[in-house]
């Protein structure tokens, strides 16, 4: 008797467990990218090769890394639209600078530019929404603005050839590891494991759920709450700042028209990632999960012969799918707790 | 003198030119559990946050163990052991229950790194020290409203809190949720924590209080200890007026009910519900938290649909699939979350009184007729006694008031059944004997009521008949006046 109460109370755990698991945005998403893994590759067998894959994950990782701010600033509450401007802003004006004063300096000193470039626009952004207090998503929609008008103006509004491009980013662009990996791929997991440790083992890390979850909580319990988001946006500046400098290398031209236009392709592979938009929520490994899956949709797809167009159908289909799976949840824990 | 936590001496508080404390002194002793009774707007919740650092007293003496401190933040008054458990608990949903109470611990050691480790021990240890169990890694937003207090008052109490301030903690509990609150205060009062307790329930205080301190209009009208403390004083010296409430006796009985239900089920919410309403009676249906007492109020109204079952009005088998449906019927319901579910809060207040009967206001062309808008929400505002400006939004008014103005939104659609589910919660005395006056004229306006409760006092002063649900089922059925306070708790917190 004792016995069977044990096995079906295990059951039921165990069912709750799958469920919980089921449930959680990161095992949807691999069992998505799985399952359109399966079908690409049992139609066109050249998708499962090692090559395939270094490739998907190269074409990931700018929006892998910007995508990494993006969803710091979302756990935190905010929608950051600036997130592309500030990347392409960052690393355009630090070609431009190292190209000015030393253009054989090492690939070091490009990223440094990039990255305090891309912390001071953060940086501002931060001054704005802590400042006045007003919604993220209104502040970056001007400073975005601001930033690419700035730049055009006094920064340059010519594209760098390949050929006027420092040593040091087309030696960067063709560095390949592992038979065949590109080495920025690298970089990009080193920052995801960086930003993972930041936001689960640090108190500022914490600090971002816990103001994306209640501000005024987290002002209760004795977070400084603009300093908290000074320094969130400070380093998603960085981040965007990295991410522009790996698309300049690995384009091998810096162009300053480029790369605006993509902002909102990051946030919807965020979103997909998991990441709710009213805050507190997601996880750096959502970010990549939503980065690689997005690619996928819309790079892949070609292999098996849907077009790009029909690719952006089926990734509009996909996000709303996510979009209402995070809907669902959130009805589905509100009655729980009625 | 030594051992008192916290003293003030003739503090004074200002806003704007008007004076909301005037001169007050109170002592807290240690170990002390204080009452501090008073109406919305009285006081208290500024006294509350001159203690906790939120605002500076004007003039006066605040001592904290023996210390005085000309003016105080709130990370000092932290510091000094005193923490505060607000209304709305100050949790964050998105972490898990250890992460609630162990951030604040590494926030308060001044930690640059997060151990999750010594948060799960820092809130097993706080947990324990209250004598609850709860799963550490579940998010405080999947957990119910009970255990989030549990968790905030774990949160206040883990580093050595000297004086614990609960902010009216028991309005979203039920009664033996509250038990389980006076066994924690009590413990907490054992190992030395001193208590202040905000609540103007006359239960509540005599059962965990030692001294009652009623402030009025920002003054002290009454400070004794709480066996000097006539029972029946507390409302006079909140509201100076003498409030009696009178058992409620219904009038004549029509022969046939108004509104019957017969077999209604929901899922795994409840489970054949039978009962009648005759004109003039006011029906209780009472219960635990998750007893199904609020689903079956929603389903009635159509909220989510019955899976079983049949309704009858005036005889007449009707089906109420949805709300629209609910309306057509004229069964009306007031939710027990007035703030989320019944006012529009940034509608005007009498945008607010027409809502429901838009429909009746139409002229020839379908566009609303404004004079008889006007006239219809002045109607009602006047016999509702609703204290402000038709055209001043829904959120400007206070608690009570924002209940009346939900109450006439739906007594002006005439309804024949009329369901209200905790119509008093959070609202103060006053008000609440007034909300009570109106349910008893309406029972006397041939209207069917269904009152959905957990206030004891409430259910036998202003129900003939009740009915308690246990685990979705109907456990219990008597005529309110066989009942006293005791019988009737008792039924309620049996456990099946």
């Amino acid at each position: 008797m004792n016995k069977i109460d044990q096995k079906s109370s295990f059951m039921s755990r165990l069912t709750e467990t799958v469920n919980n698991l089921l449930m959680r945005n990161e095992t949807v998403l691999v069992l998505i990218t799985i399952g359109l893994s399966v079908i690409i590759g049992s139609i066109n067998s050249k998708f499962f090769t090692i090559g395939t894959i270094y490739e998907i994950l190269l074409a990931t990782v700018v929006w892998g890394i910007i995508g990494i701010g993006v969803g710091i600033v979302m756990i935190s509450g905010g929608v950051d639209l600036s997130s592309t401007t500030i990347a392409i802003f960052s690393a355009y004006s630090a070609t431009k600078i190292m190209l000015a004063i030393n253009p054989d300096a090492p690939l070091i000193l490009l990223f440094l530019i990039a990255i305090v470039i891309g912390g001071l626009l953060g940086l501002v952004n931060g001054l704005f929404i802590s400042l006045f207090n007003i919604p993220v998503f209104f502040a970056t929609l001007a400073t975005a603005t601001i930033y690419k008008a700035l730049m055009l103006e006094y920064i340059g509004n010519i594209y760098i050839t390949p050929a006027q491009m420092p040593q040091a980013a087309l030696d960067f662009s063709r560095t390949y590891v592992l038979g065949g990996l590109h080495v920025s791929v690298l970089l990009m997991f080193a920052l995801l494991i960086l930003s993972y440790i930041i936001l689960r083992y640090t108190i500022v890390g914490r600090g971002v759920y816990a103001l994306g979850g209640a501000p005024e909580s987290a002002a209760r319990i004795g977070y400084k709450l603009n300093r908290l988001k000074l320094s969130i946006y400070i380093y998603s500046g960085m981040m965007y700042a990295i991410g522009g400098v790996v698309y300049v290398c690995n384009s091998r031209l810096a162009d300053p028209y480029d790369l605006m236009d993509s902002r909102l392709t990051v946030i919807a592979a965020v979103v997909l990632g998991g990441f709710s938009l009213t805050g507190g929520k997601g996880s750096v490994w959502g970010v990549l999960l939503g980065a690689l899956l997005s690619t996928i949709i819309r790079n892949n797809l070609i292999l098996i012969g849907i077009s790009s167009d029909w690719a952006n159908f089926v990734f509009g289909l996909i996000f709303i799918a996510a979009v209402v799976l995070q809907a669902f949840n959130t009805a589905r824990t509100k009655r729980r707790t009625a | 003198m030594e051992n008192n936590v916290i003293e003030l001496r003739d503090i004074c508080k200002s806003f704007y030119g008007v004076q909301v404390l005037k001169n007050i002194n109170l002592d807290l002793k240690v170990g002390e559990a204080l009452c501090i009774a008073g109406e919305n707007g009285s006081g208290k919740s500024t006294m509350i946050k001159i203690i906790s650092g939120a605002y500076d007293y004007d003039y006066g003496m605040l001592k904290i163990n023996g210390k005085e401190f000309p003016s105080i933040t709130p990370s000092q008054s932290i510091a000094e052991g005193i923490q505060v458990i607000y209304q709305d608990f100050s949790l964050f949903p998105n972490l898990t229950v250890a992460e609630n109470i162990g951030l604040s611990y590494h926030l308060l050691e001044n930690k640059k790194a997060y151990n999750a480790k010594s948060s799960r021990e820092i809130a097993r240890e706080s947990l324990n020290r209250i004598g609850v169990d709860l799963d550490l890694d579940r998010l405080v937003e999947d957990i119910p409203v009970a255990q989030k207090q549990i968790v905030a008052i774990a949160r206040a109490i883990m580093q050595d809190a000297k004086v614990v301030i609960m902010d009216e903690p028991t309005t979203a509990l039920t009664q033996n949720e509250i038990y389980r609150l006076y066994d924690i205060i009590n413990n907490l009062k054992a190992s030395g924590v001193s208590i202040i307790f905000v609540s103007h329930k006359l239960d509540e205080i005599f059962a965990v209080c030692d001294r009652v301190y009623v402030i009025r209009n920002g003054k002290e009208v009454a400070n004794y200890p709480v066996d000097q403390f006539e029972r029946g004083k507390l409302s006079y010296y909140m509201t100076g007026a003498e409030i009696y409430e009178e058992a409620f006796v219904p009038e004549e009985l029509s022969e046939e009910p108004v509104f019957e239900v017969r077999g209604y089920s929901n899922r795994n919410n409840f489970k054949d519900i039978s009962f009648k309403i005759h004109h003039g009676e006011i029906l209780c249906i009472t219960g635990r938290l998750g007893s199904g007492r609020g689903e079956l109020a929603k389903t009635l109204f159509g909220v989510s649909p019955a899976t079983e079952g049949e309704m009858f009005i005036h005889g007449k088998p009707v089906r109420v699939r949805n709300v629209s449906e609910a309306i057509k019927h004229k069964i009306a319901y007031i939710p027990d979350d007035r703030l989320a579910e019944g006012i529009f809060l940034r509608a005007s207040i009498k945008d607010n009184l027409v809502a429901v009967i838009l429909d009746n206001l139409k002229n020839k062309l379908g566009l609303v007729n404004e004079k008889v808008k006007a006239k219809s929400a002045a109607e009602w505002q006047e016999r509702l006694a609703i204290k402000a400006t038709l055209g001043a939004p829904g959120q400007s008014l206070s608690g009570g008031n924002q209940q009346r103005v939900v109450l006439g939104k739906w007594l002006a659609s005439n309804p024949e059944v009329l369901i209200l589910n905790c119509p008093t919660m959070g609202v103060d005395v006053k008000s609440k004997s007034e909300i009570h006056e109106l349910i008893r004229e309406m029972a006397a306006h041939d209207i069917a009521i269904l009152l959905i409760s957990d206030d004891i006092g409430e259910i036998l002063n202003n129900s003939n008949r009740v009915i308690v649900m246990n685990d979705g089922r109907i456990s219990f059925e008597a005529e309110t006046e066989t009942l006293d306070y005791d019988s009737l708790s008792e039924k309620i917190t049996e456990i099946l």
